[in-house]
Formats: structure tokens, sequence, C-alpha cells
């Protein structure tokens, strides 16, 4: 296949991405459905996937992914294209983008409220991320918080939630009707499927929030809601542990995190059960933060 | 070599954390500052026996530490 060419309109950022591999461009037609473009502007990352060289077209076969002219991440098999991208985007964002305060944390909003969930990989936070998101809350962001220096105000970056393994078929239960890519099998992080978010995300994606509280979650099967409020010299450990860069932003990034753990609500949170735990933040936070 | 920090009291007092801005490292501690201070000046504390002692004197260099002395004087 010859190589085509899509934008992905993803505010704050523009992406091209190239592609001569049609499984990668039939999941950005179905995931991306809300924010393809066919001409662009201006771009801020020009991006390429695409199939192996020499034997590795034949010889299973292998996908490359590079930004610019850099290739971060080694080939891997071809039917892990589309993952391979979403992760080379978040890479591109996470060690090039100066211009906000980044933290690993998914994002949702409610009642103009936001709530940060930094959190692990293993914890839980994309599952969760997930519920909220189709059952009342609208999803700023499943994998990082960009957060403008100085405010505890969080720009949308909407983009698909990453599930791995067991959450996958869970997810596909939970909602039947939404758009799920295509399985990458036997990557790095086991199984993984992309989700692309409700309409309401995709059509407030310019539209920022100010962060209310911050949770960190952690999922346990045995653990009925346990939620236990961090001081803030606590939740500062625990969420500068997940901030990117803000140590690169000087005294603006530093005062940026002492802010936030200041001014927000924060909590850690055991749950078996994303309900109980969306019934806390519903009547027990959000209720009592003030913007 | 001169390092530049920065550090902040929470106000719920539940400590300082400091931040060299060069090597962007940062140090949380659950007491204020000025204790810290008094503490260190007390060759017999006993901060002298935490085992992350070595960390903060290291992003307290002695000049940056004077200097810190001096802004907290006033608290």
């Amino acid at each position: 296949m010859a190589f085509e060419c899509r934008y992905l309109h993803l505010p704050p950022f523009c992406f091209e991405i190239r592609t001569d591999l049609p499984s990668v461009l039939t999941n950005i037609q179905l995931i991306y459905a809300d924010a393809i473009q066919h001409s662009s502007k201006y771009t801020d990352y020009f991006l390429t996937i695409k199939s192996g060289s020499g034997l590795r077209k034949f010889i299973r076969p292998q996908v490359r992914f590079l930004a610019d002219q850099q290739e971060p991440f080694k080939p891997i098999n071809s039917d892990c294209g589309f993952a391979l991208l979403e992760w080379g985007m978040n890479w591109c964002v996470a060690t090039q983008e100066m211009r906000f305060v980044i933290v690993h944390a998914a994002v949702l909003e409610k009642d103009g409220k936001a709530v940060l969930f930094p959190a692990p990989p293993g914890s839980g936070k994309s599952t969760l991320t997930a519920w909220l998101a189709f059952n009342g809350w609208r999803l700023l962001s499943d994998e990082m918080a960009l957060i403008q220096p100085g405010t505890q105000t969080v720009v949308p970056f909407v983009r698909p939630i990453c599930l791995k393994n067991n959450s996958i078929t869970l997810a596909k239960t939970w909602f039947p009707t939404a758009r799920f890519s295509s399985i990458a099998k036997n990557t790095h992080k086991g199984d993984v499927i992309h989700l692309s978010p409700p309409t309401l995300s995709w059509q407030q994606s310019s539209v920022p929030a100010q962060i209310v509280a911050i949770v960190f979650p952690k999922y346990d099967k045995d653990q009925t809601l346990t939620i236990t409020q961090l001081n803030q010299a606590q939740s500062f450990s625990a969420l500068a542990e997940n901030a990117f860069n803000f140590s690169l932003g000087g005294q603006a990034g530093f005062e940026t995190i002492v802010q936030l753990v200041e001014k927000a609500q924060c909590f850690e949170a055991s749950y078996n059960s994303v309900a109980e735990l969306a019934e806390f933040l519903s009547e027990d936070v959000l209720p009592y933060a003030n913007i | 070599m001169k390092f530049k920090i920065y550090n902040h009291q929470f106000t719920d007092g539940s400590g300082t954390v400091l931040f060299n801005v060069d090597s962007g490292e940062t140090l949380v501690l659950s007491l204020p500052v000025k204790a810290l201070i008094e503490q260190l000046n007390d060759p017999e504390s006993e901060i002298y026996q935490y085992q992350g002692i070595d960390d903060i004197l290291t992003l307290l260099q002695q000049e940056n530490f004077n200097r810190l002395s001096s802004k907290m004087n006033g608290i």
C-alpha cells in the first residue's frame, strides 16, 4: 500500500500521520473519526508508522515508528502498529512539550471540576477512566494531564483509552456499542486495545477545566472502598513522582505542583468497585470543592 | 558550584519541600524549614541519625544553607 496521510486535530496539538499500513489507517478512521482532518494550517508533530524494511516485510513482519527522523522505539510485530502509534504520540508530547506541566494521570471532569488520577501501570487507572468517561464524566485525558503553569487549569488532550489484558473483556461487556481498536497481542504491556471516548469528550476537546481533587487510585479485588486523605507533604511527594517535567520548568514548574497540592484535595483510594469510587467523588468530593 | 534552591512550607503544617532548580532534585521533609535549620545547627541533633541526612546536606550546600537561614530569620 502507498503511504497515506491523515491530520489528527487533537487540541492543543496537531499530528500529521503517514502510514503504509492498512490496519493502522483503519484504526485511525475508527478511533479518531471525530478528530481527522484532511489538511492542516499548522502541524506540531510529523509522525510516520510504516512497514519494516528488507526481509522484515515478509518474515514475521514488523512495524516502525518515526517522529520526524527520530526512531525512539525498536520495531515491533506489525499487528501492533496502532498501539505503537499511540505510544509514539505519548512519547512526543511527554518528551518535547514544555508549555505545560505534565503529570502522568488520567483527567476527568464533572460540573466544571476536574479530578486528576495519577497512578503507575497496573493500578486500574484506565479501567476506572473508561467507566467514568461513559458514566457522566467528561474525559480530558487518559494518559497525561497538561497543566498550565501557575494555575490549576488542565487542558484536554483527548485520546483513546488504553486498556490491557483483563480490562479488555470487562470494557467490551460494559460498553458493547463503543468503538474499540483491533487488539495488539503480546506487547510488552500484554494484550492492548484502545477505546474511543464518548462524543462529548471529542466535542469539548478544547474546553479546559479546573483541578479540584487529586486521587491516587489502586484497584484491589479484595478491598472495599478505603479512602485515605493525604496531607500536603505526602501529596507533593506522590504527585511529583508522576510529574514528567516539572523540574525542567524551574521555579514555575515547582510552584505549579506546590499550588496544586495546596488547593486541591488529595486522596489515596483503594477500591474493588468503580461505581463506589465514583459515588464517593460525586457525593463527598465535588460538592465541597470550590473552583 | 552554586545551587539555587527554593523552599516551600506547606500551609497545613505537614512539612517543607526543598527544590534544587539546577539538578531538579526535590526533598520533602516532615518538619518546617525553621526547625530544620535549628536542628542542622545543633551537632547533637537527632536529625544526624536520619538516614537521609546526606541528601539534605547535599541539597543544602553550605552556601545555600546560609542564604536559606538568613531568609528564614524573620519567621
